[in-house]
C-alpha cells in the first residue's frame, strides 16, 4: 500500500495516538472476478456503509475476533468491466482488503483488492504529503545554505496532528502544572470547543496554540462554562517541556 | 457525494470561560518556532512508496533527520 503516512519526530513521537484512532480514506481498485450490471454493485456497496462486522484477516496483528466497525462513505469512481476504481471513508481499523473479500462473497462472484492508497489519516491529506526525497532535498538545502523556507513548509508543527480534536485553552498560570502531570480544573479553563463530550480525548493548548498535553474530558462542554470549581480534564500525555512558562 | 469524515463535518465554535492574555516572554507560537525545535516536536506528511515498509519509511525519516525517534500513524502494508 501506499500514501499519507503522517511520521512524528523526536519528542512528539507519542502524538501519533490521536492518529491511530483517528479516520482515514483510501482510494483503491478492486478487481471483480467476474462482470455484474453497476447498478447490482452499488446496491451491495451500500451495504458496506454504517456500521459493519469484519473478521480481521488471518495475516493482522490483531486478535481474530468479530468487530463492529463504521464505514463513512464508499463510493464508485470509475469502473471498466472487472475493475472498479473506489474511494472509501472508515473508521480506524477497517480492513480494505476484507471488504473487497466480502462484497464479492456477497455478490457470489468474488472479488480482490488490486490496488490501494491511504488518502486521508485524520487532518493529514495526500495532496499536503511531500516523498522523502522531498524531506531530503530541503533538509540539505536547510544545512548547507540555512534555507528555511522549504523546511517549514514540510515539517509542522505537532500541533497540526490535534487540528481533528477538541481542545480547551488554558491561562498561562495553569500551563506548567499540566507539564508536570497535574490534571486540569475549572479555574484554569479560558476557552474551549463547544462539542466536548465526557471521556472523550481533546488537546490542552497555550493561548499561543502550543500543544501541552492530551487529555481525557471529564464532563461535557456546557458543564466546562458553568463550573467554577472541580475536575474539567484528566492529563493523559504531556509534550510540552516544563519550566517553558515560570 | 457526502465524501467528508465525521471530525469533517463537525462545526467546531469557541466558547469564551475567562478572557485571558498570556505573556509574549514565555513560549512561543508554533509557525515561529525555531527549526530546530521544529524538529524536536515535529510531524511531517510522507507520502509512502510502495517499496518499503512503513516502519522502515519512518527509520529513513530519522537518518534524514538525524534524530533517535520517531512513529507513524497505523502501518501501511506491503503489497504481497
Amino acid at each position: 500500500m501506499t500514501g499519507c503516512l503522517p511520521i512524528a519526530l523526536d519528542k512528539a513521537t507519542r502524538i501519533v495516538q490521536t492518529l491511530l484512532i483517528a479516520g482515514k480514506e483510501y482510494i483503491g481498485i478492486m478487481h471483480l472476478h467476474k462482470e455484474i450490471p453497476v447498478e447490482e454493485l452499488q446496491k451491495a456497496i451500500n451495504e458496506f456503509i454504517g456500521k459493519i462486522k469484519q473478521l480481521p484477516p488471518r495475516k493482522s496483528a490483531v486478535k481474530r475476533q468479530i468487530r463492529q466497525r463504521e464505514v463513512y462513505y464508499f463510493n464508485i469512481l470509475e469502473n471498466e468491466s472487472k475493475d472498479i476504481l473506489f474511494k472509501i471513508g472508515c473508521q480506524a481499523g477497517v480492513y480494505i482488503r476484507k471488504i473487497c473479500d466480502d462484497l464479492g462473497h456477497k455478490l457470489g462472484i468474488g472479488a480482490h483488492m488490486a490496488e490501494l492508497i491511504r488518502t486521508k489519516a485524520g487532518p493529514f491529506k495526500i495532496e499536503d504529503s511531500f516523498t522523502l526525497h522531498d524531506l531530503k532535498d530541503t533538509f540539505t538545502l536547510y544545512k548547507n545554505e540555512h534555507n528555511e523556507e522549504k523546511i517549514r513548509k514540510i515539517i509542522l508543527p505537532m500541533e497540526k496532528a490535534v487540528d481533528h480534536l477538541n481542545k480547551i485553552w488554558v491561562t498561562d498560570k495553569t500551563i506548567n502544572n499540566l507539564c508536570h502531570g497535574s490534571d486540569l480544573f475549572a479555574p484554569g479553563v479560558s476557552k474551549l470547543h463547544n462539542n466536548i463530550n465526557p471521556d472523550e480525548l481533546i488537546a490542552i493548548m497555550t493561548l499561543k496554540d502550543e500543544l501541552i498535553c492530551l487529555a481525557e474530558a471529564e464532563i461535557n462542554s456546557e458543564n466546562i462554562l458553568q463550573k467554577d470549581k472541580g475536575l474539567i480534564a484528566k492529563t493523559k500525555k504531556v509534550f510540552m517541556e516544563r519550566n517553558i512558562y515560570k | 457525494m457526502g465524501e467528508l469524515l465525521p471530525f469533517e463535518k463537525l462545526k467546531k465554535e469557541i466558547m469564551v470561560k475567562k478572557e485571558a492574555t498570556t505573556n509574549p516572554e514565555f513560549g512561543c507560537k508554533p509557525e515561529e518556532r525555531p527549526v530546530e525545535q521544529l524538529i524536536k516536536y515535529g510531524i511531517v506528511n510522507i507520502n509512502k512508496p510502495s517499496g518499503p515498509t512503513s516502519h522502515q519509511v519512518s527509520d529513513y525519516v530519522q537518518k534524514i533527520l538525524g534524530i533517535d525517534k520517531s512513529g507513524h500513524s497505523g502501518t501501511l502494508a506491503v503489497k504481497k
